[in-house]
This record gives structure tokens, sequence and C-alpha cells, in this order.
């Protein structure tokens, strides 16, 4: 699974590494001071090591929660993100990780306390008022959960408050240790979906929309509140066609009344990650295409998006009922 | 290309043998070998010489070429030599996973995106034979230079020392002899070749990223681009190559182009509502 398992010694007793490094005792155990010293040095392709990326299991020494971009989420007060881990499992050609990282390897943060800490802080600051905290910015939230056991930590955190909010934004099928505890009505398990051939065509390593699907069934099932996010939107020939086909694939599947919440988003990604990405992938055909640079951002002209925004609203309000909808406005 | 760096003529000459190496007549300082794929070049000994021979074997593989927009990253370095081993048995091959010098001050971590064919330890670049072996790590006197040196000019995905232990806690370094070297390095021949054969996988993927596009080259032989325009032409060549799969001059009328600016904007104005297609 992993080329190589690096760990900072600092981290090494830490029961995570402990059982990470016992469960890929086959794996190269490379010991070092800080993950910097592997991770997004200069000499390092991204495009290369995505071949087979390491494990880093780090320390994060502070900044373990941060303020959500204005417009990120579904909540109507405080927002916050926690990565966990940086770097995906997955291969999505549309996604800022491969232009904002030298390196592919993933790094697990295993002080999963001080995440904890913060998060409680900042629910105990807010006291009574509304307050979100999302995963699965910098990663996807369950990808690793096999071993890392992210959500029987992390979960139970927001058990206690019903003012405070956490959304697991993910494309992994890993929902077994979710579907051994007990549903936490404060927790969303937000599912990322494109069209079943963009998917086919972008989003390498993802499990198949079918198994996803599925996966969401289970969950909703078993009484998780699930949301489904088509973020971003990716503007291609027959659009409407597969759009429509994906909102069938899963609206025909799941129930609608037990649905968290449905987003749209766009596709935004900063000049200077957008340039990093194509000079990784120069042939790839969805950089081929049409994009405009704005000042700061690389995006759809305003047309594409306005119509592609229009056409997948209509559609979703056809299925859904309005209020469970919003539009990502991330800027 | 891939280079691979030996410090001693006895840890080259099974590799110059099994691919057929011929020494090149045109170098000076070092001896170089080559064939068509690969370049091999004996250092001596010493971190120093090390990175020598790869800032030499840079230079000869990559003079400065016409094309200002060369990005020479895609070439693949391979260290082969023999080291020393607390506990590991003669023979044992090893690829370094870290590779520092005796003080730790510099410290390379050479990066496997590929199944691992052998052990991996760490090496340590020391200045002189190392017998007591401190700690379980492989001993040499090179990798560290030749890291050093490498990653100037290629990624650590593209780096990599391979090491076979002559010696260890029960055997002294001072049994080493030529031939000792060669049957060491001859033994792990196939070794050699599966490595090689990875790189050649990893260095097709990295020319992706580096090699002009097609037309690039007769485009700026007719017409005449600046430093940025030839940048913006690279980038528009590639769209096109990708979405087109056929030469611009079948769909352009390049003869009615007269300066590089009109290519430029036929271009654009030819890619501007290509529309993605999964």
């Amino acid at each position: 699974m992993f080329s190589a398992i690096y760990f900072e010694q600092d981290v090494s007793d830490f029961a995570l590494t402990q059982k990470t490094l016992h469960r890929f005792k086959d794996v190269p155990q490379i010991p070092i001071d800080r993950y910097g010293e592997v991770f997004n040095r200069k000499s390092q392709n991204f495009r290369l090591q995505k071949n087979k990326p390491a494990l880093i299991l780090a320390r994060k020494h502070d900044h373990w929660v941060l303020p959500a971009p204005p417009g990120y989420g579904f909540g109507d007060g405080e927002s916050y993100y926690f990565s966990h881990m940086l770097n995906c499992i997955y291969d999505c050609r549309y996604c800022f990780l491969q232009g904002m990282y030298r390196s592919s390897h993933y790094v697990l943060f295993v002080n999963f306390e001080d995440f904890a800490q913060d998060i409680q802080l900042k629910i105990h600051h807010k006291q009574s008022r509304n307050i979100y905290f999302y995963s699965g910015y910098d990663c996807d939230s369950l990808a690793l959960e096999p071993f890392s056991r992210f959500t029987e930590y992390f979960v139970p955190l927001f058990g206690a408050h019903e003012n405070a909010w956490l959304e697991l934004r993910t494309k992994s099928t890993q929902i077994r240790h979710l579907l051994e505890m007990q549903p936490n009505p404060n927790c969303v398990i937000a599912y990322s979906f494109t069209p079943e051939a963009v998917s086919n065509a972008l989003e390498h390593k993802v499990p198949a929309l079918e198994k996803r699907i599925e996966a969401v069934k289970k969950l909703q099932n078993s009484g998780w509140p699930v949301a489904l996010r088509f973020e971003p939107l990716i503007f291609h020939q027959g659009y409407k066609d597969n759009y429509v086909q994906l909102f069938e694939q899963l609206f025909s599947q799941l129930d609608v009344n037990k649905l968290h919440s449905v987003s749209i988003g766009l596709f935004r990604i900063p000049n200077d990650y957008f340039a990093n990405i194509v000079k990784l992938y120069p042939d790839e055909k969805f950089f081929a295409s049409d994009f405009k640079k704005g000042q700061r951002l690389t995006s759809y002209e305003i047309d594409i998006e306005a119509e592609m925004v229009e056409f997948c609203q209509q559609q979703l309000f056809q299925r859904i009922p309005k209020d469970i909808y919003y539009r990502c406005v991330e800027s | 290309m891939i280079n691979i760096v030996t410090a001693l003529a006895c840890e080259a000459n099974p590799i110059i043998q099994h691919f057929h190496l011929r020494k090149s007549a045109h170098t000076h300082g070092f001896p170089v070998y080559r064939n068509e794929a690969m370049t091999l070049i004996i250092s001596g000994m010493g971190k120093f010489a090390a990175a020598s021979a790869v800032g030499y074997l840079q230079a000869l593989s990559n003079p400065v070429t016409r094309e200002p927009l060369s990005r020479p990253m895609s070439q693949c370095w391979l260290n082969v030599g023999i080291a020393g081993h607390r506990t590991l048995e003669l023979g044992t091959a090893i690829l370094a996973h870290r590779v520092s010098d005796a003080a730790a001050l510099q410290r390379f971590y050479p990066c496997f995106t590929f199944d691992l064919p052998c052990l991996t330890a760490e090496v340590i670049s020391v200045e002189q034979a190392e017998t007591t072996y401190p700690i379980d790590a492989a001993y040499d006197m090179e990798a560290v230079g030749f890291c050093a040196a490498a990653s100037r000019f290629s990624s650590f995905e593209l780096i990599h020392s391979l090491k076979v232990i002559s010696d260890n806690q029960a055997t002294s370094h001072k049994h080493i002899t030529k031939h000792v070297g060669e049957d060491l390095v001859g033994n792990q021949l196939l070794l050699i070749n599966s490595l090689l054969h990875e790189f050649e996988k990893l260095q097709q993927t990295s020319m992706a990223m580096v090699v002009p596009p097609e037309d690039f080259y007769s485009l700026t032989e007719r017409f005449r681009f600046t430093v940025t325009q030839q940048n913006q032409l690279k980038r528009l060549l590639q769209r096109w190559s990708t979405l087109e799969h056929t030469g611009v001059a079948k769909k352009l009328p390049l003869q009615d182009f007269n300066n590089a600016k009109q290519v430029l904007q036929a271009l654009e104005s030819h890619l501007q509502s290509k529309v993605f297609v999964c």
C-alpha cells in the first residue's frame, strides 16, 4: 500500500504509530526528525510519487483547527476545518492538492488529542451558538480509516454538543467503523459525486460510483445523516445528460427525505496551483479545454458556470426540497 | 538517459560488460562509458569525487541547447557500489532509503515509486572506511555526494543508491580485492537490470512532463518568439496535440502568418471553445 513509512521519532510511542508500524511490517520504516525533511521538499515530483506514495506519521504542532474559507459548507454559524492528514489516496485530476504540494506522500498527524482539544475549545467558546467543523479539505476523511480509526476518535466529540456539527467529506467506501458506531445526528457524512463518465476519466483510484452509492445507502439505512456534494461541477460534452443520469442514479436509490443536505460548487483553483498541475499533466484532456484565468483563480467562464449552476439546480429541485440545498460559494 | 555512477573500476566492470558499454574517447577527468540508453562514470572514491562526477556527467549529457525551455529533470541517476554493514551478510544488496554524511548534516531521502526489488537501509557516507559500524546502516564514501549533486538536476524519485555489502563485523574491509568487488556487483546484475527497467518507466512519465510538443521547434524556427511567447506557444501546442491529434500545419494557414503574435492568436482562437470530452 505504501512505498515506505516515515515516522517522526517524536511520535514513535503513540499508539497509532505503533499500530501502523506493526500493521505494515514489510514496508521500509524510516525514522525522521520532522516530516518536512521528506514532505514537500525541493526536487520532488508529485506525479512520479503518486505511483506509490509513502506514509508519513507526524505530529502537528499548531493550527490544528482553522477558519473555513468564507462561503464554505452548510453552516449558518462559525465554520472551521481541520486536516488530520495531508494529501489524498485518490488521484482526482481536478484536485488542488496536486498543485499545492510537490509531494504526494500522505502525512498522517497522529496527535489526534491536540486536534480534539482545539475543537472542544472552540465549541466551548461558542457556548450555545452554532459551530461547524469540516474534515476532508486536504485529504479524504475516511480513506485511511481501516487503521487510522479517525472516526472512532472524532465522531464521539460531537455527541455531547447540540450546537456543534462535524462534516466528514469523502469519496471512500471505508464505512465499517461508522456502521459499527451509534449514528450521531451532529455528524454528517458528505459524499462527493461527479457523473460516472467524469469520474472514470478524472477520479483515478476512487471507488466505482455504484459502490459509493451503496455505501451512502448503508449509512443512510443505519441512521447516519448523509449529504451529497456535487463539487466541483465539471463542464464537459454532454454534461446535461450526464448530470441528469447521476441525479437519477442517486435519488432513485437514496431516501431523499433523510438527506441532510445537497450542494453544488464550482471548479476554482488558484492560478499558481493550476499552472503547477498543468506542468505535471500537460497532456491531460481536462486541462486542454478552455479555462479562464482570473486575477487569483482559474475557473470556467462565467457564462458556462451560470449555465451549469442553473441547469443542475433546476434538475435538483425536481428531486429534492429546496431547504436542504445550498450552493458552496467558496472563493 | 540513465546515468550510473560508481566509485571504482571494479564496481563498474560487470556493468560495463553486461550492458556492452563503450568507453567514450572524448571525455576528460573521469572515465565514461556509454551505450544508447545509459552512461556510466567512474568517479573515484569520496563524496567530492562522486559529486564532481555527477556534475560532469550532467554537463556532458545536457549541453546548453537552443531550447530555452529545457528542464532536464528527467534523467535517472543510479549510484552502484560496495558498502560495509554491521550485521548484513556479505553480498546483500540494499537500496538507500536515507543517505547522510557522518555528522548527519546533510540528509537525503530517495523516493521509491516502484515495488522494491531488495532490502532498503540507511546509507552513511564516511571519509574513511568504517570499521566499527556504530549503527545499523550501510557505510560507504560516496552516496551523500552523489545525492547532493544529482538532486540539483533530477527529482528524488529518479535518484537511487544501490549498495552491495562487502564487509561487516565478521569480515573486515581489508579482504576486498578488485575481484571481490567485481563479484559482489556482478552478482547483482539481475537486480540492477530490474531497477533500470523501473527507471525507464519513470523516465517515460518524466519526459512526458518536459518534452516540448510537436511543432514547437518548427514554429520557433519559422517565426521569432520572445521567451514569454515561447512559453505561451508551448502550452498552446500541448493543448493542441491533446485535443487535435494532428499537426498545426494541417489546420492553420501558417503561410498566411507574418509573425509569432499571429500564430499565437490563431492557436488561441482555435482552442478557445474546446470542451472537455470524457
